[in-house]
């Protein structure tokens, strides 16, 4: 049998028994020898408590405090890391950006570099072009002057032999020969 | 072998004896040059004779015309060629169409429409 039984059963007869016998507490119900027991038994048990179950959870708490605090402290570590991850993310993008600006801005020259070059080419291809053309065009008109004058030249004669052969006389023969003799003596 | 007579030097003498009278010095030439086997050279000999009657003035001109030569041009012609002695080849080519051309054996003289018809397609281009 424990002590807590043992004093647990002596209460109970005992309480009884005062009861019925004391005036004032009597009254109230409270047994001065019970709660002497009572007392002693809360003194035990805060003894007791305090020896062996009191450490214990204090030593848990102040474990689990050190656990939160570490973890407080972690938090605030990673809260820490979070923000200067964030400043560089921030200037990194920031760079980024500017590079990004960069690339468009040259590649906004090169481009404007490129129309440039192809316009000018283009421009002296139209040029060649069109001198090329001049050119074939002179060619041309020579050529047709050319056949022009061969042409002329033909009908000329042609038409001079039909006059000659449809004019000529003896008359105007021998003054022919005669004035050509002449002009061959000087 | 013998020395190779020059066309001038057969010319020469061709003329010389022509001017003395001896008409047998062609027959002589003509047996020469088969002789030494010198057929090719026929014209050539001809031209250098013709040519060697010319340096002494005895001329022979083809003249080309539509009609037959007057007495007039004829003088006209020898007046031109300045032989003492001029022989004409006439020749009627209607084809020259009017004027007249001289040719002798060292000149030529074209003034027929022909020639002149002839320049004026020459001047193409």
């Amino acid at each position: 049998m424990s002590i807590t039984t043992i004093l647990t059963q002596l209460a109970t007869t005992e309480g009884a028994e005062a009861a019925a016998d004391s005036g004032l507490l009597g009254s109230l119900g409270i047994n001065p020898q019970m709660l002497l027991f009572q007392v002693i038994g809360f003194l035990i048990l805060v003894w007791v408590m305090g020896k062996f179950v009191y450490p214990i959870l204090i030593k848990q708490v102040d474990a689990r405090q050190e656990k939160i605090e570490a973890s407080l402290e972690a938090a605030r570590e990673a809260e820490k890391h979070a923000a200067s991850a964030d400043a560089r993310i921030d200037a990194q993008l920031k760079k980024a950006r500017q590079e990004a600006q960069e690339i468009v801005a040259t590649a906004k020259e090169e481009a404007t570099h490129l129309l440039d070059e192809a316009d000018k080419k283009s421009k002296a291809n139209a040029e060649i072009t069109l001198k090329k053309a001049h050119d074939e065009v002179a060619r041309e008109i020579t050529a047709a002057k050319k056949a022009l004058h061969n042409e002329t030249l033909e009908l000329v004669a042609l038409a001079t032999e039909r006059v000659i052969g449809a004019t000529h006389t003896k008359d105007v023969d021998a003054s022919v020969i005669s004035a050509a003799l002449k002009e061959a003596e000087k | 072998m013998a020395e190779k007579l020059s066309h001038t030097k057969i010319a020469r003498y061709a003329v010389r004896q022509l001017q003395a009278g001896n008409g047998e010095v062609l027959r002589e030439i003509a047996a020469y040059v088969l002789d030494e086997r010198r057929l090719h050279e026929t014209d050539l000999i001809i031209r250098a004779i013709l040519e060697e009657c010319e340096r002494i003035g005895t001329v022979l001109a083809d003249v080309t015309t539509i009609e037959t030569l007057s007495d007039d041009m004829k003088a006209q012609i020898q007046k031109l060629t300045g032989a003492s002695s001029l022989e004409i080849r006439e020749h009627i080519d209607p084809s020259v169409l009017g004027g007249i051309r001289i040719e002798t054996p060292t000149k030529r003289f074209d003034a027929t429409f022909a020639r002149t018809l002839s320049q004026l397609r020459e001047r193409k281009i």
